[in-house]
Formats: C-alpha cells, sequence, structure tokens
C-alpha cells in the first residue's frame, strides 16, 4: 500500500516549499562556498524508501524533501546527484557533493573523514519475521540469521544486541525480502518505516519491537565549516517552525513516531497534529 | 604535493586503511573468491561443451533451444540472472541447496559463463579442418571417437586465449554473490573491501581488492600463455 499518492504528494510537497519560501531568508546565506557555486550538490541514495529514494524519475523522500527545505533556507537550487552508500562519504570529504540527503549515521570513523551537521533523525530499526517462525524481541535473534543491507550502521548494534546472532548482508531490502520469504533466512532487521511498510505490505511478516541505532545527520566536508554553519542554523530554523515534523507525518505511517530525543535536541519543535 | 595528488592518494592508496583491509581480505575473502570461481568455472564448461556441441548439431531441434539458451544469458544483466535463479528457486520453493549462498552463486555464476562459453568452444571446434574428421573416420573411428580424440583436444587448445579472459571474467564475476546475502566469513574479496570501504568512509580497502584480483589473474594469463606455447612446441603439434 502506497504511503500518499502521488497528487497529494506533488500538493503537499509544493506546500512545503511555498511555506519554507515565505519563510526563508535567503540573502543571508548568498556568498556561502559550495561545490557548484549558486547551488547545493547533495548525494542521495535511489532506494531507500521512504527516507531518500527515486519515484517517477524525481528523488524524493523525507531527508531528500528536507534538503529541498535546506536549499530554500540557504537560497540555493538543489542539485540531487544519485549514489552509493560506499562512494557518499568519501566524495563529500573530498568535495564532489556538499552533503547527502541519506541518513547517514553517525560513527566514529565517519566522524574522522567529514563534519557532521546536528542531528536531522535518530535511526530506529525492527526486525521483521515470518509469523510461522516468529522472532518477537529482537533480543531473541541469537542463534538465528538475519538479512540486514550491507554497509548499515545497523549490523554493529544488531551484533550488540544479540551477540550470538549470524549477520547475512544483501544489497537491498528487496533481495533480503525475498530471502526472508523463501525461508533463507529467519529475519530481518530494518529502518523503522521499512520495517512497518514491510508488514503491512506481507501479512505473513510481523515485526519485534523498535530499537534505537543512533543518530542521523547530513555529513559536510571539513574544509568547508561555513557551510556545516548554515546547514545547523537551517536545520534548527526547521525543526522549529514545523517543516520537520510536516514532512515526517507525510513521509511515515502514523505508527512511526518522531523520537522524542529529537523533540530534546530541538525545544520548541511542533509535535505531529493529532488526527 | 598538489591537493589533486594528495587527494587521490588519501582516497585510494591509505596504506594504514589498505594494510588493516589486506588482513581479512586474504584470510577470509581470498578463498571464498576462489572457491567461488573454480565452481563456476567447472559448471561453466561443462555447461559451455555441451551447449557448444549442441550448437553445431545438424537438427534444429537441438540446435534451437542451444541457441536461444546462450541469447538469452548473454544477452540478460548478470544481476538478473542471479537474482533470477539463486532468489527464484527458494522463492519458487526449490530450496535445492537449502541455504547455501554458494551453491546457489556457482550454479547462476556457471550457468551464465557456460553461456559465453559455449560461444568460445564452438569456434574452437569449428576451426579443427574438416579433413581431420574426414581422416579419422577413413581410419575406422566412431563418430563420437573422433570428436573426443580428435576435434575436442585440438579444439580447445585453440581457444585457451579466449576461454583464459573468460575466466579472468568469472573471478571478477564472483563479487556478484553479494546479491543473494553473504554471512561475515561468506565474504568474498570484493564484498570485504566494499564493506570496509562504507565503514572506513574511504575507497582504499577497494584498491586492496583490485590488487588481490590482479594477483589472481595476471599470474594466470602467463601461466595460461606458456602451457599454450609449450603445447604448440611439442612434436606433432599444429604450428
Amino acid at each position: 500500500m502506497p504511503i500518499v499518492s502521488t497528487r497529494r504528494t506533488t500538493l503537499a510537497a509544493l506546500s512545503c516549499l511555498a511555506l519554507a519560501a515565505l519563510s526563508g531568508s535567503p540573502a543571508a546565506a548568498a556568498d556561502l562556498k559550495t561545490v557548484v557555486s549558486g547551488q547545493l550538490t547533495v548525494a542521495y541514495r535511489t532506494d531507500d524508501k521512504p527516507v531518500s529514494f527515486i519515484e517517477n524519475g524525481k528523488p524524493t523522500g523525507y531527508i531528500v524533501e528536507f534538503a529541498q527545505a535546506i536549499g530554500k533556507e540557504l537560497g540555493k537550487e538543489v542539485e540531487f546527484v544519485s549514489t552509493n552508500f560506499e562512494s557518499m562519504v568519501p566524495a563529500v570529504k573530498n568535495e564532489q557533493y556538499d552533503t547527502a540527503a541519506f541518513g547517514v549515521l553517525v560513527t566514529p570513523e565517519r566522524e574522522a573523514m567529514v563534519d557532521f551537521t546536528t542531528p536531522v533523525g535518530y535511526g530506529e530499526a525492527r526486525l521483521v519475521s515470518r509469523k510461522e517462525a516468529p522472532i518477537d524481541k529482537v533480543q531473541a535473534a541469537g542463534g538465528k540469521t538475519v538479512a540486514v543491507t550491507r554497509g548499515s550502521a545497523l549490523i554493529p548494534l544488531l551484533n550488540k544486541i544479540a551477540p550470538d546472532v549470524t549477520v547475512r548482508e544483501f544489497p537491498n531490502v528487496a533481495a533480503s525480502l525475498n530471502a526472508l520469504l523463501a525461508g533463507q533466512v529467519d529475519g530481518l532487521f530494518t529502518g523503522l518505516a521499512t520495517a512497518d511498510r514491510l508488514v503491512q505490505q506481507q501479512a505473513e511478516l510481523m515485526a519485534s519491537q523498535a530499537v534505537t541505532s543512533g543518530i542521523a545527520a547530513f555529513p559536510v566536508a571539513k574544509t568547508n565549516p561555513e557551510l556545516l554553519k548554515a546547514l545547523d542554523d537551517a536545520i534548527d530554523k526547521l525543526m522549529k517552525d514545523g517543516t520537520y515534523t510536516r514532512l515526517w507525518t507525510k513521509w511515515n505511517p502514523p505508527s512511526v513516531e518522531i523520537p522524542e530525543d529529537m523533540y530534546a535536541e530541538y525545544p520548541g519543535m511542533p509535535h505531529p497534529e493529532q488526527k | 604535493m598538489p591537493i589533486g595528488l594528495q587527494r587521490i592518494l588519501d582516497t585510494f592508496f591509505d596504506p594504514q586503511i589498505m594494510g588493516q583491509a589486506f588482513g581479512t581480505l586474504i584470510v577470509t575473502g581470498l578463498p571464498n573468491t576462489l572457491l567461488l570461481s573454480i565452481l563456476a568455472s567447472l559448471i561453466g564448461m561443462v555447461v559451455g561443451l555441451f551447449v557448444a556441441t549442441g550448437l553445431m548439431a545438424p537438427r534444429r531441434l537441438i540446435r534451437f533451444p542451444c541457441r536461444t539458451y546462450v541469447d538469452i544469458l548473454r544477452g540478460l544483466p548478470h544481476v538478473l540472472t542471479i537474482y533470477l535463479i539463486g532468489q527464484g528457486l527458494p522463492l519458487a520453493g526449490l530450496s535445492i541447496f537449502g541455504r547455501d549462498t554458494y551453491a546457489y552463486a556457482a550454479l547462476a555464476i556457471g550457468l551464465i559463463e557456460g553461456a559465453y562459453m559455449a560461444e568460445i568452444f564452438r569456434a574452437g571446434l569449428q576451426s579443427v579442418e574438416r579433413g581431420q574428421v574426414e581422416a579419422a573416420r577413413t581410419l575406422g573411428m566412431s563418430g563420437a571417437k573422433t570428436f573426443v580424440y580428435i576435434v575436442l583436444p585440438q579444439g580447445i587448445r585453440r581457444v585457451l586465449p579466449p576461454l583464459t579472459g573468460q575466466f579472468i571474467l568469472v573471478i571478477k564475476g564472483t563479487s556478484l554473490v553479494f546479491l543473494l546475502g553473504l554471512t561475515t566469513s561468506q565474504r568474498e574479496i570484493f564484498s570485504i573491501a566494499q564493506d570496509w570501504a562504507i565503514n572506513s568512509a574511504n575507497l582504499s580497502p577497494l584498491t586492496a581488492a583490485g590488487i588481490l584480483y590482479l594477483a589472481l589473474t595476471v599470474p594466470m594469463t602467463y601461466a595460461v600463455n606458456a602451457w599454450d606455447r609449450s603445447m604448440r612446441a611439442a612434436p606433432g603439434s599444429q604450428r
């Protein structure tokens, strides 16, 4: 089941952008140095619905739309370039992209290469399993084989929660799902929104409790502290003026709530309206 | 040092990161890559020879399915074929290899390579002069015996160089096993390098993997060429 219909998506996107434009102060950061002068060049990935993906030939997803809103704040056109996970941080470091709309989890290794903005999310994950062979808690994954997307920062997290687990890395969530349905693995560990979507779509699947995986933020080259500052300011503003809350509700199923840590990080951030 | 060069060195040739990656690449990755390469090559050669004879068959009923096989498996993107075979079989309830990722991957890659090798073998087998077959038959050898003792040895010998090229493609093609999902100890050279690159936010592990691939493919090429030369120099062989 799609989360929102396409037309509604477009309308909502437009209204978000319009609101962002009205509240923005483009002149303030007009002389900001970026990779391609006058625009914000942002890496995104095509396969991480609903965070960062491609639909009808256009980059979209909540972190992508959030990056668009940031571009408006900075008075810059945003150009999205699709890339894969392993080359993204090196490319940002080498100033090929200004940042990445990826939901990148902050790790010490990555922090050694690039700077990170203030949080734009706290990664949360669930363990999905077949109802006929349920794993009802992430802790119960010990001794089982669990599919995780390769390179994901969820792998060390899962190893920490369930030390005896066998992690089997797949290139994408579709391949993980096939393996789970075919009984090639016992479980699938993935981000909250994806987990909920899978359970909604596949009647034979169920999900465990949610666990917090870490801070997600935008990476910025260490050589461009001015851009980092500008992004931090824009993020702070968009958090407090409700843009983030709106995008979150638009892209996530109602069961997926904004983590409490986000409200603590940005005091004054509005809660979604109760429906 | 110019900044551009420094960046290249930092991104692709960080000695510390490469040094760390080499350990796992050699201990875990190399045996897995070799195992899968050998399995897939064996399947590929058997399938290839079989299909090659089918491609030369006088009967359309045999020729047509072999032609179709070669056309489809050479024409489809390898990623799709590996998914179709490696994930398609278990999804269809045909978990013939249980949960053994390598068996599915070897079958999938072997079937793909078989299609390429079939054309290579066909070219070699057809290059054996008609006169030799006629001579063998005149001497009283059966058709099957003529094929096994006369056509096959000469045909294969003549296509050793392109066959070596195909083996190199198999070795590199084994990296596609990652599509079917790998546990930590199952990862081959390229998967380890990619994971390492993601976690270290640096592409040097991929360079380290590249060096290992060269260490496999370059000596193999020279060994096969030397073997080829020695066979050509042998008495009674074609020059």
